[in-house]
């Protein structure tokens, strides 16, 4: 299955990616390998544990374990009145969500996939994102929307589609997108922290997959901070930008690349609003060309926003036209021949980035 | 399901009554209905139990159980020829008789109301909350007060003194006494015609014309329209556009008010056209569930804009649906300043000792217009308008009965509206004058702490200005 190849293919390339010491003491220093389901459930139970005023909302959380087993084991340790099984309105139980953290609770709103969130977005924006600026202040929303987002595999349309650029782009909110188990447990933990609305998109082909994590990661005060991204891979011939699933791909793409003599940079972007515009900057003033990449629709998407960020602030530096790969501007098809070629593929970015460095590229489509 | 407002918690639990019960045949009748044992592949409803699932997982245990204790209850039930049908929800009773409930209703819900048009109290001793004279008194002058902050300021955005304004017209009463009725920790989540509420707490004259005309000392820091008043010092949520959004926001409230085991509770309010929004079926279909300490006061004023309730709805009014969420309903006169205060007071009551939503029907007819953007006139008669302005006026009726309980004279109307009227117009020629909310206040409160890019664009904003001064309001502090 393509999830299995996958993590072997991640798995090879940690082992690239690590520095060149001795086997044992690699193995040591990331001894524990945990899945990103497991990093946001442990995430969850330790914020819950910390705070009283942390609790859970939404369809299946509770005696189903999650539609996707996230929040495990929860509703057995803290009870229902902290992990509330909610019937089907997502307007309803995005609404009631927002009252509680008008009142000083602090919710961790699940929607079973962010396009159900399309259902509540009035109350995620004009009762969750504007309430502190329209109140003067007097009305705080220290509330967490999380859920997986962005295609899965075999979903069609209307399960399928990213929401990273919808939410980024209002003020008031937060925008967080973790891609392995680190990113997972240090940012849902910020996001639960945070006294404002954040929008924390998962990714449900993610859940899955084990990732190593430190000593430092595991612990319960661990945090990342919001508004920062991580340079997952230096380089220096191009930057490639990425957030959720895409950076495993650019990551391999990074490997493949390394072959053809371009040493390209990753940047997983982590937060997609504050966007860490300082660090995607730097990079492009480093390495003159930028590939950004996303599975969502091109147009006004997280790319065209990073694009119009380096062109703002660093044009004198680049190289090369901005390339954007994103998700094909239809609909989610369902037939898996065509799903795959709706979404970007490793080959795609591949080219892309050569398509960067001037060199020549065919012109046959993925295969 | 099974999570809301239940004293026991947890599955473990669940199972421990079960045993308990196995004989008493209570299985199917859990406070609040149904609940949910976890899905799992091979798991039979224990109503069919044709197949018997594996035995060594709790769920299946937990399904012998209830399967048990279902059992006797039904061998008992087969004497009577299956007289009840014992489903999801609770037991009922079937029936060989194919009746239609009636979608039309051939008597309306009556409206409660203690005083007549004339100021007399209809029933001398009827059913009703005693009043003192210092509680009346204030209610009334508030109610004035509103009446004529109102006029002044509708008369102000007809000048192009303001941008907008909404009036209260006929609803005085509905929105002042209900307040009267509440203590000062009980939240009140308005619509947007709710300004009596907040006046009765306590917010000044002049606070409410600095919110409409948005200058440095609006609570608000100029954010918003007129008219859209918040006050958490006052526990007044701020007024926000979007129709009936504060209702699921209210079962929230409510909801945490209940685990903190307050002795408060929510007042959420919304007209007759909010009834039809979606927000309205999960608000009142989730406090109901959770069992929240919320009042929902419906404004019953006849009209959505330019809507007539016969467009609305098709059922008796908002009281009726009060009952098909399981939530107990009142209609009430929304003109009768006593009916309000007693039944918001009952209601209150009940919500806080009973733990449950209550829902309040006040029907009082909306005199104004909808807002300054809106002529009533194109689409009601003249005839109507002025019959509600003049024979059925809330605080014309309240002043009756003040008077003659002897607690009012026609000095004391004097004094009021003159002192009104000096403090408005003091309140609206110094709100006028002062200065807008300097530039700082245009890039807080976006988030806890502002961030990076917001304090670059405000040195950026502030170096644009410095350098261009006479493109931008000289009414705009640059501190």
């Amino acid at each position: 299955m393509l999830a299995i190849a996958r993590q072997r293919m991640l798995g090879q390339s940690f082992k690239k990616i690590l520095p060149a010491v001795s086997v044992l003491r690699s193995y040591s220093s990331a001894a524990k390998q945990i899945t990103v389901r497991e990093a946001l459930n442990s995430a969850l139970d330790e914020e819950m544990l910390a705070d009283p005023k942390v609790f859970l909302m939404g369809e299946e959380v509770g005696e189903y374990q999650g539609a996707y087993k996230i929040t495990k084991g929860l509703l057995e340790k803290y009870g229902p009145e902290r992990v509330l099984d909610t019937p089907i309105t997502e307007a309803g139980f995005t609404g009631i969500g927002v009252g509680a953290a008008y009142y000083g609770l602090k919710p961790v709103v699940e929607f079973m996939t962010f396009n159900f969130s399309m259902q509540a977005i009035d109350h995620i924006i004009n009762s969750a994102a504007k309430s502190n600026y329209m109140s003067a202040g007097q009305i705080s929303v220290p509330i967490v929307f999380r859920g997986p987002n962005g295609a899965a595999a075999g979903v069609g349309a209307q399960h399928s589609q990213c929401y990273a650029a919808w939410y980024a782009s209002c003020p008031g909110l937060k925008v967080l997108s973790p891609y392995n188990s680190e990113d997972a447990r240090g940012l849902l933990k910020a996001a639960i922290r945070d006294p404002d609305p954040v929008v924390f998109l998962e990714n449900e082909l993610l859940y899955g997959e084990s990732f190593p994590v430190s000593d430092e990661v595991l612990d319960s005060s661990f945090c990342l901070p919001i508004g920062k991204a991580k340079i997952e891979r230096e380089g220096k011939d191009a930057t490639i930008t990425a957030f959720s699933k895409m950076v495993g791909y650019a990551l391999k793409v990074s490997e493949m690349l390394e072959k053809d003599g371009i040493c390209a940079e990753v940047i997983n972007l982590r937060s997609i609003r504050p966007l860490d515009r300082a660090t995607i900057n730097a990079s492009v003033r480093k390495t003159n060309r930028l590939i950004t990449v996303e599975e969502g629709f091109p147009q006004h998407g997280v790319g065209a926003e990073i694009c119009a960020s380096v062109v703002e602030e660093s044009f004198s530096y680049l190289d090369a036209p901005v390339e954007r790969i994103a998700g094909a501007d239809v609909p989610m098809p369902y037939a898996a021949n065509l799903e795959r070629m709706a979404v970007p593929q490793v080959e795609d970015i591949v080219r892309a980035a050569k398509r960067a460095c001037y060199r020549s590229v065919p012109l046959a489509a993925t295969a | 399901m099974a999570s809301w407002g239940r004293r026991s918690s947890g599955m473990v639990h669940h199972i421990k009554a079960l045993s308990k019960v196995e004989l008493r045949g209570k299985a199917g009748e859990m406070k609040g209905g149904w609940w949910r044992y976890p899905l799992q592949p091979g798991v039979a409803s224990a109503l069919v139990p044709r197949s018997w699932p594996c035995v060594n997982t709790m769920a299946s245990l937990f399904l012998v159980q209830r399967f048990k204790s279902s059992l006797p209850q039904k061998q008992v039930e087969d004497d009577d020829g299956d007289q009840d049908l014992d489903f999801p929800g609770g037991k009922v009773a079937y029936t060989s008789e194919m009746k239609f409930i009636s979608g039309s209703y051939d008597k309306r819900i009556p409206c409660y109301r203690v005083l007549g048009d004339d100021g007399e109290l209809i029933k001398y001793g009827s059913d009703f909350e005693k009043v003192n004279k210092e509680l009346a008194v204030k209610m009334y002058s508030d109610m004035v007060c509103l009446q004529i902050m109102d006029t002044f300021m509708y008369e102000a955005q007809r000048q192009g003194r303001i941008s907008f304004y909404m009036t209260s017209f006929g609803e005085e009463a509905a929105t002042i006494s209900s307040a009267a009725a509440l203590t000062k920790d009980d939240i009140i989540l308005p619509q947007y015609r709710e300004p009596g509420a907040l006046l009765w707490r306590g917010f000044t004259l002049q606070e409410f014309v600095n919110q409409c005309f948005g200058n440095k000392d609006d609570g608000g820091k100029g954010r918003q329209m007129p008219v859209h008043y918040g006050s958490s010092k006052h526990n007044f949520v701020t007024v926000s556009s979007p129709i009936a959004t504060q209702l699921p926001q209210a079962a929230g409230m409510a909801y945490s008010l209940k685990m903190d085991k307050k002795d408060a509770c929510v007042v959420a309010f919304i007209g007759d056209g909010g009834t039809s929004e979606g927000d309205f079926h999960a608000g009142l279909n989730f406090a109901a569930v959770m069992e929240a300490p919320v009042i929902f006061v419906c404004r019953n004023n006849g009209w959505a804009i330019s809507t007539p309730t016969s467009d609305q709805f098709r059922s008796d009014g908002v009281v009726v649906k009060g009952q098909a969420y399981g939530i107990p309903s009142i209609r009430v006169d929304g003109t009768d300043a006593l009916a309000v205060y007693s039944a918001i007071r009952a209601a209150r009551s009940m919500a806080i000792n009973e733990q449950r939503p209550v829902l309040v029907e006040s029907l009082a007819y909306r005199v104004g217009h909808h807002s300054t953007s809106d002529d009533s006139t194109k689409y009601r008669s003249l005839n109507e308008i002025e019959h509600w302005k003049t024979d059925r006026d809330p605080v014309n009726k309240f002043r009756k009965w003040v008077e003659l309980n002897g607690w009012w004279s026609e000095r004391d109307e004097a004094d009021l509206r003159s002192s009104i009227k000096k403090q408005l117009l003091k309140a609206i020629q110094v709100a006028e004058g002062m200065e807008k909310p300097p530039l700082t206040e245009l890039f807080t409160d976006v988030y806890d702490l502002p961030p990076s890019n917001l304090i670059e664009q405000e040195k950026l904003l502030r170096q644009i200005v410095n350098k261009y001064p006479r493109d931008f309001p000289s009414d705009v502090s640059l501190h």
